[in-house]
Parts: C-alpha cells; sequence; structure tokens
C-alpha cells in the first residue's frame, strides 16, 4: 500500500476534494439537462455519472491500494452491473 | 464521505471517530429512504404505480408505464439495499461502540464500505436516468 495512503490528514483532504468534486458534477448534470441537446443529453449526464463512477472507485473505494484479487472481484461487479444497465436501458429506447 | 472518513479513522485507530461517523452515514441513509417513500405516497396519489389503477390517459407518450415500472422496480431495489447498508452500519456501530481498533474490525469496516459506495455508484446513474428525463421534457 502507498505510503501516503497512510496518512489520516492527506486521506481526509483527499475525501472532502473527492466529495467536492461529485457535486460540482452533480451540479454540472442538472444544469446540464435544462439545455436541450436531444440524444447528446443522456450520452453527457451518462459520461458525468462515468466520471462521478471513477472518482467513488479510486478514492472511496480505494481500490488502487487494495489487493489485485478485491480490484478484480470489484471490476467484475462493475461490469456486472453495466451489462443489466444496458439491457435494461435498451429495452426502453427500442420499444414502440 | 462519511463512510469513507469513518474507514479512514478506524484505520488510523479511532474508533470513537469511527463509530459517530458511521451514525452520521446510517443518519443520512435512513434519511434517504425516508425522502423516497415519501415520494412514492405521492406516486401513489397520483396514480402513477404501474398497476390496474396507473393513470395511462395522463401520458401522451408510449412506453410511461413501462418507465415507472423500471422507476418503481429499480429505485424501490435501490432503497432496499440502502435499508441493508443501514441495518449493517448500525449493527456494527452498535458493536464497534465499545473495545479498541483491530485489524479484524478495519477489515470488515471496509468491506461495509465497499458496499456502502457500490450502493452509491448505482445512485449515480439512476438519478440522470430516471430524475433528470423529466427535467428535459419540461424545460
Amino acid at each position: 500500500m502507498p505510503e501516503s495512503l497512510h496518512k489520516p490528514g492527506q486521506e481526509c483532504r483527499r475525501y472532502w476534494a473527492a466529495w467536492t468534486a461529485l457535486l460540482v458534477l452533480l451540479g454540472a448534470t442538472c444544469a446540464l439537462n435544462f439545455i436541450h441537446l436531444g440524444a447528446l443529453n443522456t450520452m453527457l449526464s451518462l459520461a458525468i455519472a462515468f466520471a462521478k463512477m471513477l472518482l467513488i472507485m479510486l478514492i472511496f473505494m480505494r481500490l488502487p491500494a487494495e489487493a489485485p484479487l478485491l480490484r478484480f472481484v470489484a471490476f467484475a461487479g462493475f461490469i456486472w452491473i453495466a451489462i443489466l444497465m444496458t439491457f435494461t436501458i435498451t429495452e426502453y429506447l427500442t420499444r414502440t | 464521505l462519511l463512510m469513507a472518513l469513518a474507514v479512514s479513522r478506524m484505520r488510523a485507530g479511532d474508533t470513537v471517530g469511527a463509530v459517530r461517523r458511521m451514525a452520521a452515514t446510517a443518519s443520512l441513509g435512513v434519511l434517504f429512504c425516508a425522502i423516497h417513500f415519501i415520494e412514492y405516497a405521492h406516486d401513489s396519489f397520483e396514480h402513477l404505480l404501474p398497476t390496474t389503477s396507473f393513470a395511462a390517459a395522463d401520458f401522451h407518450y408510449p412506453g410511461a408505464r413501462l418507465f415507472f415500472f423500471l422507476y418503481f422496480g429499480m429505485t424501490g431495489f435501490h432503497v432496499l439495499h440502502v435499508l441493508i447498508g443501514v441495518v449493517v452500519i448500525t449493527i456494527l456501530a452498535v458493536i464497534y461502540r465499545k473495545g479498541p481498533a483491530s485489524r479484524h474490525r478495519h477489515t470488515v469496516l471496509e468491506i461495509a464500505g465497499l458496499y456502502w459506495h457500490f450502493v452509491d455508484v448505482v445512485w449515480v446513474y439512476l438519478y440522470p436516468l430516471f430524475y433528470l428525463v423529466s427535467v428535459r421534457g419540461h424545460a
């Protein structure tokens, strides 16, 4: 585990910074949806959601500092939820 | 944030600090669920539950019933997972209230934290997919 992750003060500042970034991205998502961009709205919203997911996984879940097996299991879990969501959205978007 | 801080405090050996942050996490989880249940009650009054009383006539686009089915299904399962997280965090907070921090306690709390953040990630996707589409519709 990197030495920097052992320092509570530094770690705490990193968490607060990540949380602030999440709030900024949340604001960006909300603001974006008041502008009509057609299909681009959903794509941009999902891109922002992806960025938020990365922040949570890398900072809050500390996956870079975890054991390779745990990283693999976490990655598999996220891929699985992505597959399920894709199927659900595909079904909804193609329903006439 | 609070759950990550709780795990961080436990790692630093501060059990009291960790338990306080766990209690705050669980409280916010309960608040989230309460807001959701109020929302569901409001939806029920407006006949938005995708049952026989669904107010289909109010919607002029196809798939409205399917949207509300997915909305209640996906947010409902999410709330269920938040409730499971709240129960787990509360039980751990009660157990960890007394006694020193240990490697075992840190590992258990870390796993609970991973679960909590996973549920968080699901919400990150559910929010724009279900709540912001209506904003677009009215903007």
